[in-house]
């Protein structure tokens, strides 16, 4: 307290404990998961924070905001990493809450793009089905024997894959559209916008979006990348007018 | 004209200088036709967890572990370019990566790229042979760090090996 820090962000630390997006968790939870005291401990810290803490409201929603205004690059960056460890779910949970606490980003707007755009055919919370011990232990067992394309081939073959890649494309170009109207040089949207329309077929707004990202990034890394994905779309679309 | 062969890992599940010569070796079908040459190589920086297992459980050697990573990315070079490849200065030396977050940043992505797809790779390393894995085209920001000097590298090569303890 006295180093301005709000108290009751200990007891969300073992809150977090808890937490179990992707439904990875095992029957025989990690430790401290199922640990017997982690409720209490939960319990006795918030009763402890409440009656030790000071009474002005005022004071702790302004730590609260000055605690989330310094994390959020942290949070951008977890989002970041949970996409690229397969944890969709996790990515998606968390980008919402950056864009809850700052609607106003454009960077959060586009963090919790790429969360959906990535998710592919995966629906974006865990249903019901999949919190059963076999379902999970399933998922786990996919996951470890699929690679990322074969996971996502096996989701596309089945319409509840179907259509949760079209949701999920439908927020992501929604996300998106938001963060570029937030701030219509946020390269990185561009980047995103320009792979979603490129995985969806529409190739020619596909290369206007990466063309933007390559002139708002010309020393972008992802530079070269981008410029062999819009000359191979290209010359699929050249292609395609000859032929026509 | 160079051939670069990108998103297309090829490995050896045996490091050179490791117990015994090399016993296993899957090569991606590109390699075998012979429709992409590696030439030259970049050796990203080790990881290595070595770890003491004894009656208390696993025991970890933090020391020890440095020191191999340290040495480890040399000998692997060494042994490379006696074979005739180009081993491309590597961008990531202790010194750049000392306070350059975005250096740092991209070589955790790249690392964590190879861990997620290792565990298919473990499983079932022969489908190397099928050409079943790829890293996919993020790789190439690597390749560009690397060229300022002139070259970028044909391939990207992880080695994994556990190495039993010799006196058990």
């Amino acid at each position: 307290m006295e180093s301005e820090y709000n108290p009751q962000e200990l007891a969300g630390s073992f809150k977090l404990l808890k937490k179990d997006y992707d439904g990875e968790e095992s029957d025989t939870p990690i430790f401290y998961r199922n640990h017997d005291k982690l409720e209490d401990r939960i319990k006795h810290v918030v009763q402890t924070v409440t009656a030790r803490q000071p009474t002005d409201r005022g004071d702790l929603n302004e730590q609260h905001l000055r605690y989330l205004a310094a994390t959020e690059k942290i949070s951008q960056l977890n989002t970041h990493w949970a996409l690229s460890s397969r944890r969709f779910r996790t990515a998606i949970a968390l980008s919402e809450k950056l864009v809850q606490n700052n609607p106003n980003s454009s960077e959060n707007m586009r963090v919790l793009a790429d969360a959906y755009r990535m998710s592919g055919p995966r629906p974006p919370g865990i249903i019901e089905r999949e919190l059963s011990g076999k379902e999970k232990k399933d998922l786990r067992k996919k996951r470890t024997k699929m690679t990322l394309a074969e996971e996502e081939r096996v989701l596309l073959s089945t319409s509840a894959g179907q259509s949760a890649w079209k949701e999920n494309q439908r927020c992501a170009e929604e996300y998106y559209e938001k963060a570029l109207s937030l701030d219509d040089a946020n390269a990185e949207a561009y980047l995103g916008l320009g792979l979603l329309f490129e995985e969806t077929g529409k190739r020619e707004k596909a290369v206007m979006a990466l063309r933007r990202f390559l002139e708002l990034r010309p020393q972008s890394l992802d530079r070269q990348r981008v410029s062999k994905r819009i000359e191979a779309m290209e010359k699929n679309l050249s292609g395609a007018q000859t032929e026509n | 004209m160079k051939q670069k062969l990108l998103s297309i890992v090829s490995i050896l599940t045996i490091l050179p200088f490791a117990i015994g010569p090399v016993t296993a070796q899957h090569l991606h079908p590109k390699l075998k036709k012979k429709e992409k040459q590696i030439r030259s190589v970049l050796i990203l920086p080790a990881k290595v967890e070595l770890t003491k297992t004894g009656m208390k459980g696993g025991e970890g050697m933090m020391e020890e572990s440095e020191n191999v990573a340290e040495a480890l990315p040399g000998l692997v070079a060494a042994a490379l370019q006696k074979q005739g490849f180009t081993v491309l200065e590597s961008p990531f030396t202790s010194e750049n990566l000392d306070g350059n977050n975005d250096l740092r940043f991209i070589l955790a992505e790249i690392q964590n790229s190879y861990d997620v797809l290792g565990q298919q790779l473990h499983r079932k390393p022969k489908d190397v042979k099928k050409g079943r894995f790829t890293l996919g085209d993020e790789v190439t920001k690597v390749s560009q760090l690397t060229q300022p000097g002139g070259t970028s590298p044909d391939g990207w090569l992880r080695a994994f090996r556990e190495l039993p303890d010799p006196n058990r």
